[in-house]
């Protein structure tokens, strides 16, 4: 891993086509800007990790039949609350 | 009320220019329903089946979820603006097993756009939507 230090408006390049900026540094949070070409994605680390945590192998997988029941049980609870 | 079908028909494939987070290299999915796995529809990969995303439409979880569509968002999903969009939003589900529950991802939904079935997975950026609700 590469590791280096930006101060606030600095930026840096990944590769020849992908500015990274750093808008913003305020109460250990970081605000970033990212400039790339529209076939370039550009995703928060969570939610690729959520996306490749929730994707089952198989409708067959038992925890979808589980799944779907206890999904389809939790909203039933939610309409009987709502009216 | 028995459902047989939740969502549209999507003709064919729904394409994702910039593929799925985790999953970039895949940009095309197709949209299974069945009727025993109901609200739950998948979107599986016709070339990697071994990939099944279990999502839910949104307004299922959270009826008055409010998605906000950037001008990125909308050029890839081929929208214009102004136009009142047709747009379907699904949020992914993570299912529980025994000792945890499900979640729904609420921070990044899968918006279609039902007039190409052009879809992209759209970052809430500003929201207070978590990324694993609890349903």
């Amino acid at each position: 891993m590469l590791v280096f230090r930006r101060q606030q408006g600095e930026s840096f390049l990944v590769g020849d086509n992908v500015e990274v900026r750093i808008l913003e540094i305020s109460r250990g949070q970081v605000k970033i800007g990212v400039v790339a070409p529209r076939e370039v994605g550009i995703y928060r680390s969570e939610i690729s990790r959520m996306n490749r945590q929730a994707a089952v192998a198989s409708l067959e997988d038992p925890r979808v039949k589980e799944g779907a029941a206890a999904l389809r049980r939790a909203l039933d609870r939610r309409e009987d609350r709502g009216t | 009320m028995a459902e047989t079908r939740l969502l549209p028909e999507a003709p064919g494939v729904i394409y994702f220019p910039e593929g799925v987070p985790g999953f970039e290299s895949l940009r095309e999915f197709v949209l299974l329903q069945e009727q025993d796995l109901l609200p739950l529809v998948f979107l599986v990969s016709p070339v990697e089946p071994r990939i099944c995303l279990p999502v839910v439409p949104i307004q299922k979880i959270s009826p008055d979820y409010d998605v906000r569509l950037g001008d990125e968002d909308r050029a890839v999903l081929g929208l214009a603006g102004g136009e009142h969009p047709k747009i379907l939003c699904l949020a992914v589900v993570s299912l529980g097993d025994g000792s945890q529950p499900a979640t729904a991802n609420l921070l990044a939904p899968i918006v279609i756009n039902l007039k190409n079935w052009t879809a992209r997975q759209v970052v809430q950026a500003d929201s207070s939507y978590p990324v694993a609700a609890e349903v």
